[in-house]
């Protein structure tokens, strides 16, 4: 009875690593979602072959299965690219022209001839 | 219910590993500092030339599976006044398309430095992480040794001065800087005392020398690289391995190749892409 209660636990647990797995695999979580789910599938591998009469590894192995293939699936085949941002090449393009106003007027002033006369090290 | 906490405490982590990028994001640049008034016969000959473009690929890291978070460039260029020339050095940090709808990084990091020098004339920086956004500029005044800061933080304007002393770079220049010491010189433990100014604030970081180490850079293969320790105050420098490595290809450009930052779960990492 008691050991009964115990692999059920240890299959909830196995369930809960597998589904967490199945959520981080939608997720752009990459390998790292491999680590509750193999967790899971290890678990209930295991359980499924010592004791057969239980039907919830079964569901567990399937949950993970979908996980693994979902993570090899997006690993293999959906590159990491960065979108091309306008409104961020826009931003760097201001802050640029903002720059130079700001350096010209500092120039202006005589500041930066002052820095030409700095060592190369203080 | 469940799935509902479960949701929350991935968000949970995809932040706590967000912030923590913006911390290796600091590191990266940091790591490869300024230096002490000692190190001018330790000089190596500048590395920066204009149009350098160095791609990186910052990374999260857990029992050797990672998943790659954000692609950081880092360009170099040429600006002119009416009467003079100085580099532009800019960092920006991006997140891929895959964590823009949960997280999205567009991150930009300015220097404007002397080409004889290397000393930051403006510095800037502007952020937006996740709709956190932040704005700080910083002029440097050397002849009153005053830096002139201006802070926008949630549509607020602030700004205030830092009287500083000695040399003093910025994050972005203290990269370039740090690239132009001689290694070869250098004993393995030779610390390194670095001065940055971060957002206003003069911090002071150290950069302990661990001798070389062959790495494997991407699709360059194995090189030879030197490898520093950045510890942010005294406590991790007393420590005989800090938790925040850089490794610097060791040939006349000094590119940082790696750097990584172990964190409470895992690491964060930033790697060479492109150069």
């Amino acid at each position: 009875m008691k050991i009964n209660i115990l692999v059920k636990i240890v299959v909830i647990i196995a369930l809960i690593a597998s589904l967490l797995g199945l959520v981080l695999a939608f997720l752009p979580f990459g390998l790292i979602a491999l680590i509750p789910t193999l967790f899971g599938f290890a678990i209930a591998l295991i359980v499924f072959f010592i004791y057969r009469k239980y039907k919830l590894p079964k569901i567990v192995l399937f949950i993970s299965s979908i996980a693994i293939l979902l993570i090899a699936g997006k690993e293999i085949f959906i590159k990491d690219e960065v979108v091309a941002d306008k409104a961020f090449i826009e931003k760097d393009e201001a802050s640029k022209n903002e720059a130079i106003k700001e350096l010209n007027e500092l120039e202006e002033s005589g500041l930066l001839d002052e820095i030409d006369s700095l060592d190369v090290v203080e | 219910m469940v799935k509902i906490e479960i949701f929350e405490l991935i968000l949970k982590l995809i932040i706590k590993v967000i912030s923590m990028l913006k911390i290796v994001l600091v590191i990266i640049i940091f790591s490869l500092f300024s230096f002490s008034a000692k190190e001018s016969a330790e000089t190596f000959k500048p590395v920066i030339t204009d149009g350098e473009n160095l791609t990186f690929v910052a990374s999260y890291n857990m029992s050797g599976l990672m998943t790659d978070i954000a692609e950081i460039q880092s360009v170099t260029s040429k600006v002119s006044t009416k009467t003079k020339t100085l580099y532009r050095l800019k960092c920006t940090a991006s997140s891929y398309s895959k964590w823009d709808t949960y997280f999205k990084i567009r991150d930009l990091y300015e220097s404007y430095i002397t080409i004889d020098t290397y000393k930051p004339v403006i510095s800037k920086k502007n952020i937006d992480e996740g709709g956190y956004k932040k704005e700080v500029s910083s002029t440097f005044n050397y002849s009153n040794k005053i830096i002139k800061n201006k802070v926008i933080k949630h549509g607020k304007e602030d700004s205030f001065d830092t009287v500083f002393q000695g040399s003093l770079y910025d994050l972005v220049s203290s990269v370039y800087h740090i690239r132009t010491l001689d290694y070869d010189k250098f004993t393995v433990g030779k610390v390194i005392a670095i001065s940055v100014l971060i957002d206003g604030k003069i911090h002071k970081i150290n950069a302990k020398y661990l001798g070389t180490e062959n790495i494997s850079v991407g699709k360059y293969g194995n090189k030879k690289c030197y490898k520093l320790s950045i510890s942010v105050n005294e406590k991790e420098l007393k420590k005989a391995a800090g938790s925040k490595f850089i490794w610097l290809i060791a040939d006349s450009k000094r590119v940082p190749a790696l750097i990584k930052a172990e964190i409470p779960i895992g690491s964060v990492q930033v790697r060479l892409s492109n150069m």
